[in-house]
């Protein structure tokens, strides 16, 4: 029953969890706070339905998951107006389609052995933000949700052939800005 | 069969190959192109470093919400129940 929680304590101890999961995904600190208020909104109100099953914390991580996925959805309309061509892609590959010499992936070095750094996952964060909103939602179901394609491709309301222009177009982006920022040698 | 692929066809089935999505034609040419491009090798390799990290990524960024943000949500809580 919501009246037992203490409103100060649980905010204090999981908003700034919470805050960090929202803002990896839709990169709008507006939006992230308000995801997060209206997941301890619907926490305090359904507080009978929390079994005790998993953890308090991966409940609420659940919950603001789902609302993530619901803004995404929401989003999804105005953002698939921006479905890009195969064009974009000419910056990475010449006529034959072999990698053009200022896109060719060079080896990171030493770099790769401190991706566990925090400044590696700040740099990753802004490259991801460099992406094109509807880029950086597909990765996100992808590779931070993990979902599979034609789950995204439905709750985006996206067809294959676009997804994978998008998850492929997104990852080429991201290397080359990780080269560009991090990995300088 | 056309057994050589492009470095650009070979990238698209690194991504593809992550949800099983190669035919064992494609699987082999995909092997075979790798085994004989070293550019696109480094970037098999970087890819396993961005999606293997990328799920940890909220762990690992200093972002906080402000005091006030705090007080307001919790001021939310506190009215709902009333």
């Amino acid at each position: 029953m919501a009246s037992k929680l203490n409103a100060s304590k649980w905010v204090s101890d999981y908003s700034d969890l919470l805050y960090r999961f929202a803002i990896t995904r839709v990169n709008d600190a507006e939006i992230a706070k308000d995801l997060v208020q209206d997941t301890f909104l619907a926490a305090w109100r359904n507080y009978d339905n929390f079994k005790g099953a998993i953890s308090e914390k991966n409940w609420l991580y659940a919950i603001l998951k789902n609302k993530i996925i619901d803004h995404y959805r929401k989003a999804s309309t105005r953002l698939t107006d921006s479905l890009p061509g195969m064009a974009d892609e000419e910056a990475y590959f010449d006529e034959n389609q072999h990698w053009t010499a200022s896109a060719s992936p060079t080896e990171w070095g030493a770099g790769e052995s401190n991706i566990e750094k925090k400044e590696f996952y700040e740099v990753l964060r802004k490259c991801k933000n460099k992406l094109k909103d509807i880029q950086n939602t597909v990765f996100s179901l992808k590779y931070l949700e993990g979902m599979e394609s034609e789950e995204i491709c439905k709750e985006l309301n996206i067809t294959a052939s676009n997804y994978w222009v998008l998850i492929h177009r997104a990852k080429l982006q991201l290397r080359a800005c990780l080269e560009k920022n991090w990995f300088v040698n | 069969m056309k057994a050589m692929i492009t470095c650009q066809q070979a990238v698209k089935f690194i991504t593809e190959k992550e949800e099983d999505k190669l035919s064992i034609k494609q699987h082999l040419q995909l092997w075979l192109h790798l085994s004989v491009c070293a550019i696109c090798r480094i970037f098999e390799n970087q890819n396993k470093v961005i999606i293997g990290s990328a799920p940890q990524l909220h762990e690992h960024i200093d972002a906080s919400l402000s005091t006030h943000e705090k007080a307001s949500i919790v001021a939310v809580l506190e009215k709902d129940n009333l």
